[in-house]
């Protein structure tokens, strides 16, 4: 397990630099360059707060409609976002993977690099509607640009299993894209539909979104410290199991490059 | 010291991947859930042996050469060594840092410039400080001579400059053991000795393994060879005996793709012909494969024609050695006529052998004014003796004369 710790200090440049070859590659050939790369994450949620403001979507009672769907929208795609990347990562870099004897574990973590500008890029327009709604207190201010790493941490371990699946059966990839977008929906994520639809509330079980809502609350009005304090030990229990699943998947290195 | 130890490697492929993918999935999960240690070890209908028991060692300062026939298992043997492939049995151990010269540019992204897919080429060697990186890089590109192209985008790139690039960025990884696979004819002749050179440099204080189906180059560089064939090491030892035994089973082979590469498939006028047989023989037309230096080699062919043919049918032969078209013959230039009755009946031709030894690949083709009738590419067949490195179409013999005179 030490080996894959230590294989992301030796390959740390490795993984920023693939970060960097996705962005700078995308932004390529475009008359507006990286400005896509700012305004492609920013166009949903516009497009959500939209429909939340003029009434077309119902809004959660207990906190503001904006933030709702911000929060919501951003904590649901970096978990989704990470998941599907990851997954892929080892297919996507097949190239390499195929030629050169790079261990799993840093491309894994470079596949969270695009999660992450998206975070960044919407971080801004979190801070502001929390200044908007006063929101946040203090503590909450700094725990803020933290929220990425739960949500990334699960998307990366869920993310690490199913690239074994997904080396085998392609299938998965759209299946898993369909059901997340579709949950999002579902699920209370950006509108509560199980609250006004009684028949859905099963889905309120769904895991991420009890996460979403209880970070959501916190962040909002300070409620749920005590779920709060659940999700951080629950993370730190996550934390220490990935790195398990990465050591024990380096294992099989050998067997899914194969099939790659 | 060995710096490579390879102790009864074999290899199993599926023959369909797709019936074994739930399977072999499920096994997989199994072992990374600690709920199971197999690994499948039992050959099966659906399996694909690619190496059969392998075992050798490699020392620091040889030069080995894989070589053997497309699919004798050299390249998946490259791969087990690299830890690309895991062995199905058996073990590899390799002592030190190995760098692979597969596929050059592999990973090279086109819509970027050579300078931001190097940074990305060198952010994959780990260990190095920003300031190794950075004189590695300038390294690189004095070394590429593409100092002037640099920042152009690699889709401007012609296909020797990536080469080049792809090349230079693999080799300066500073390797205890070097991995070549069939890269060695990148860019120009000029650039390919440096090229060389820069193997010979690491092969000082290395172990370098080369595939290659250039037998020059394996002559020229390698200091024992190792040749496969269908997935078993049928010698390992000296290299010209290796070369020698690798052409005999490529000779009974039925692929002859020196030829074929420069000409493409056999064809044969079916509305034209009915009848065609045409081989390599002695003066008695008996079929004959291996001749001596020297000694004349005689083509025997008979052709039935379903038409009247008039004036203007021309035969002509190519000949190839390693590759380089060495020599040819053709009835214009030699001013033979060949006649049509002569020709269904059979012909006889004695052919001058002052061929260099090894194996000859060439092709018969007998073309009606501008049309092709037969393009058939033939057996190769061998001359022996002389093993020297020799370049040319024949040997000229030569000797030292004492100089008697005023200068």
């Amino acid at each position: 397990m030490k080996a894959v710790l230590l294989d992301l200090y030796r390959f740390r440049s490795f993984i920023a630099y693939s970060f960097l070859k996705n962005i700078k590659s995308s932004s390529r050939n475009n008359l507006l360059g990286w400005l896509w790369v700012i305004v492609m994450p920013l166009i949903p949620i516009c497009l959500y707060i939209f429909l939340q403001e003029i009434g077309f979507l119902k809004s959660s009672n207990q906190m503001a409609r904006s933030f709702y769907v911000v929060f919501g929208i951003t904590f649901w795609e970096v978990f989704s976002d990470s998941t599907l990347k990851v997954m892929s990562a080892p297919v996507d870099n097949r190239d390499i993977l195929k030629k050169k004897k790079i261990p799993f574990f840093p491309i894994y973590i470079a596949a969270l690099g695009q999660p992450f500008l998206i975070f960044l890029i919407r971080l801004p327009l979190m801070y502001f509607l929390a200044f908007k709604f006063s929101a946040l207190s203090p503590f909450a201010l700094l725990l803020l640009p933290l929220t990425f790493l739960p949500f990334a941490g699960i998307g990366l371990a869920l993310g690490m299993f199913l690239s074994v699946f997904y080396c085998y059966i392609r299938d998965i990839k759209n299946v898993l894209a369909i059901f997340f977008k579709y949950m999002m929906f579902l699920s209370g994520v950006i509108i509560p539909v199980p609250s006004v639809f009684q028949g859905l509330k099963f889905l309120e079980l769904n895991f991420i979104y009890i996460l979403i809502d209880n970070i959501r609350l916190y962040l909002f009005n300070g409620q749920g410290s005590f779920r709060l304090t659940f999700v951080i030990l629950f993370f730190l229990g996550l934390g220490i199991s990935t790195i398990f699943l990465a050591y024990k998947v380096s294992i099989e290195e050998g067997n899914l490059r194969e099939r790659l | 010291m060995n710096l490579i130890e390879v102790n009864s490697v074999t290899k199993f492929f599926d023959k369909s991947e797709r019936k074994s993918a739930l399977k072999e999935l499920f096994k997989t999960i199994l072992r990374i859930l600690n709920l199971s240690n197999k690994q499948e070890l039992k050959l099966n209908s659906n399996h694909f042996v690619a190496l059969k028991n392998i075992s050798f060692e490699i020392k620091k300062g040889e030069a080995v050469a894989l070589i053997g026939s497309n699919g004798a298992g050299k390249s998946t043997m490259l791969k087990i060594i690299n830890g690309l492939y895991g062995p199905t049995k058996g073990s590899v151990k390799v002592h030190g840092k190995i760098q692979a010269l597969i596929e050059l540019g592999a990973g090279f992204h086109y819509e970027l410039s050579g300078r931001e897919n190097l940074i990305f080429s060198v952010s994959m060697i780990p260990d190095l400080n920003k300031e190794e990186k950075e004189q590695l890089m300038q390294e690189i590109i004095d070394f590429s001579e593409l100092n002037e192209f640099i920042d152009f985008p690699v889709k401007k790139y012609s296909s020797g400059m990536k080469a080049r690039l792809g090349f230079s960025a693999a080799i300066f990884a500073n390797p205890d053991i070097l991995l070549v696979d069939e890269v060695l004819s990148v860019g120009d002749f000029k650039f390919r000795q440096k090229c060389l050179r820069k193997i010979n440099e690491i092969r000082e204080k290395a172990a370098v393994i080369l595939v290659s189906h250039n037998l020059q180059t394996i002559k020229l560089f390698c200091s024992r060879a190792i040749l496969f064939e269908k997935g078993s090491i049928l010698f390992d030892g000296d290299v010209q005996q290796a070369i020698n035994l690798y052409r005999q089973a490529d000779s009974s082979d039925k692929e002859k793709p020196i030829a074929k590469a420069h000409l493409g498939e056999d064809f044969v006028s079916n509305e034209l012909i009915s009848n065609l047989e045409v081989f390599w023989c002695d003066k008695t037309k008996k079929p004959k494969k291996t001749f001596k230096r020297g000694e004349p080699i005689y083509l025997s062919f008979k052709i039935t024609f379903k038409i009247e043919v008039g004036e203007g049918l021309l035969f002509s032969m190519p000949f190839w050695k390693d590759d380089i078209n060495i020599s040819s013959i053709s009835s214009e230039y030699n001013e033979c006529n060949l006649s049509l009755k002569s020709l269904s009946k059979g012909v006889l031709l004695k052919v001058d052998n002052t061929f260099n030894s090894g194996a000859i690949d060439s092709c018969f083709i007998l073309t009606l004014k501008s049309e092709y009738l037969i393009r058939k590419i033939l057996n190769p067949f061998e001359v022996t003796e002389y093993d020297a490195r020799i370049h040319g179409v024949s040997l000229c013999s030569f000797e030292e004369v004492k100089f008697v005179g005023n200068h």
